[in-house]
């Protein structure tokens, strides 16, 4: 469900600027402000726009969905690990 | 500094490589903005009054003379060509340089350089020696062939107009008239109302004019078209070097970035996707290239631009799309700069026509018809 909220999400977002046209490269409001609620109606395009691009982000990359889907839903095989036995202290980072 | 070039003789083939002239402005000027244009500077300034940086104009402009490269020497100019003109606007875009290159030095200049008389040439002087930035009163979303005018009375215009970008800094406003003149209109003569804009390094604003007196440099459909194609043209270079800076920052950070005890772009499913965006830059820069020659030449421009920009707003769209999207958490901080570059992408994606309008536009040109 969230792989496809985000991208659906990310594209109707994305054309709906375009489609505005000159209207699309306004923005409603710069004014930083700790948020209160995702306010995906009561602003503007760009504002849906720019805060779409989190969705792939936030509580779970795609790419990990992705990977969970593909390993626990498909049961393929999981990507080498090199990580699994070592040390947090003995690993790249 | 001198960079005239010889243009190839008409009729030859497209060269879509850069000269060593070419290459030589290209390393100034990209010195210059490593030096006096960096990330965290364009951030401050977009949270400023006054998201123009115009000392580092004032060095493009004047010190390096890059505003008059559209210019012929006799007019005032550099005498270079489109093709100097596109690298100039590369390097701005890998830098999202908030200056008015674009709509003065390339945009409001090819205007000028189709009107004849004494106004229009004394004008282009001062905009080629950056003495003077120049504006044309068509909204930013505008594709070649489509503008709209405002009233005239007595020699006096009213009417507002909206979507100017660069509208903030302008000295001169071009403004198309319902007579079928362009007129050049002092910016202390309009009003001019910033717009809050998704694209904090080349603001649009509302310029209104209430019987503002305008002086008549010649017809505006033929000075209107000729400055939104070029406008278009080398907006496309403007936006490969926008998907040039998203690979390569995109490139260095999964090179560096380690998860699960090894760098994350050794993923297959990251690696792909970064040869994906490769491809598609390396295509852009062909149809950039070829756009900034066909105008340089005058040759199959029409077509060239079409092609560039139904190509170039998709690819720098999606760049800097991947770019925040593999960059993370990061990428959806304020402090990063990939933010800047999403913006101006995707209002690159309206400015001068959208991909969609070009193609349209191409479909006529190559004669193909809607069943």
């Amino acid at each position: 469900m969230k792989l496809a909220f985000a991208r659906l999400n990310q594209e109707i977002s994305g054309l709906e600027v375009e489609l505005r046209g000159g209207e699309g490269l306004l923005y409603d409001d710069w004014t930083m402000r700790r948020p209160e609620l995702v306010d995906f109606t009561g602003r503007d395009a760009g504002y849906r726009y720019l805060r779409a691009k989190g969705n792939s982000i936030e509580g779970g990359t795609s790419e990990i969905l992705l990977n969970i889907v593909a390993e626990r839903v498909l049961g393929l095989p999981a990507e080498p690990r090199t990580d699994k036995d070592a040390a947090w202290k003995d690993l790249a980072r | 500094m001198s960079t005239t070039s010889v243009p190839s003789a008409p009729g030859a083939e497209p060269d879509l490589l850069y000269s060593e002239e070419e290459e030589a402005l290209r390393a100034a000027v990209r010195d210059l903005l490593t030096d006096h244009c960096d990330a965290a500077g364009v951030i401050a300034r977009t949270e400023s009054d006054t998201p123009h940086d115009l000392t580092l104009w004032q060095t493009l402009a004047d010190g390096m003379g890059l505003a008059g490269l559209l210019v012929p020497e006799d007019r005032g100019g550099q005498g270079a060509t489109h093709r100097e003109a596109a690298v100039v606007l590369e390097e701005l875009g890998r830098a999202v340089a908030p200056v008015p290159y674009l709509t003065s030095a390339v945009v409001a200049t090819e205007a000028l350089l189709a009107c004849e008389g004494a106004d229009g040439a004394e004008l282009l002087g001062r905009m080629a020696s950056g003495r003077a930035i120049g504006v044309l009163a068509a909204g930013l979303h505008h594709a070649p062939g489509d503008f709209g005018t405002v009233g005239l009375e007595h020699g006096a215009l009213h009417g507002t107009v909206t979507g100017i970008a660069d509208a903030a800094v302008a000295d001169v406003f071009l403004v198309p008239a319902q007579d079928g003149g362009l007129y050049a209109v002092d910016a202390g003569e309009a009003v001019v109302t910033p717009q809050v804009s998704l694209d904090l390094t080349r603001p649009v604003a509302t310029v209104t004019f209430r019987g503002a007196p305008g002086r008549r440099l010649g017809a505006a459909d033929t000075a209107v078209h000729r400055a939104l194609r070029a406008g278009a043209g080398l907006l496309a270079a403007e936006q490969l070097g926008l998907a040039e800076w998203s690979l390569t920052q995109t490139l260095r950070y999964l090179k560096d970035r380690k998860q699960f005890n090894r760098p994350v772009g050794g993923f297959q499913a990251l690696k792909h996707r970064l040869a994906q965006m490769w491809l598609e830059v390396v295509s852009l820069r062909a149809a950039a290239r070829n756009a900034a020659d066909a105008l340089a030449h005058d040759e199959d421009a029409d077509v060239a631009v079409a092609v560039a920009q139904a190509y170039a707003a998709p690819v720098a769209v999606h760049a800097a799309e991947e770019a925040l999207q593999l960059h993370g958490g990061i990428g959806m901080t304020w402090e990063h700069p990939v933010h800047l570059y999403l913006k101006r992408a995707k209002a690159d994606s309206i400015a001068y026509g959208t991909a969609g309008a070009h193609r349209t536009a191409l479909a006529a040109l190559v004669d193909l018809r809607a069943p």
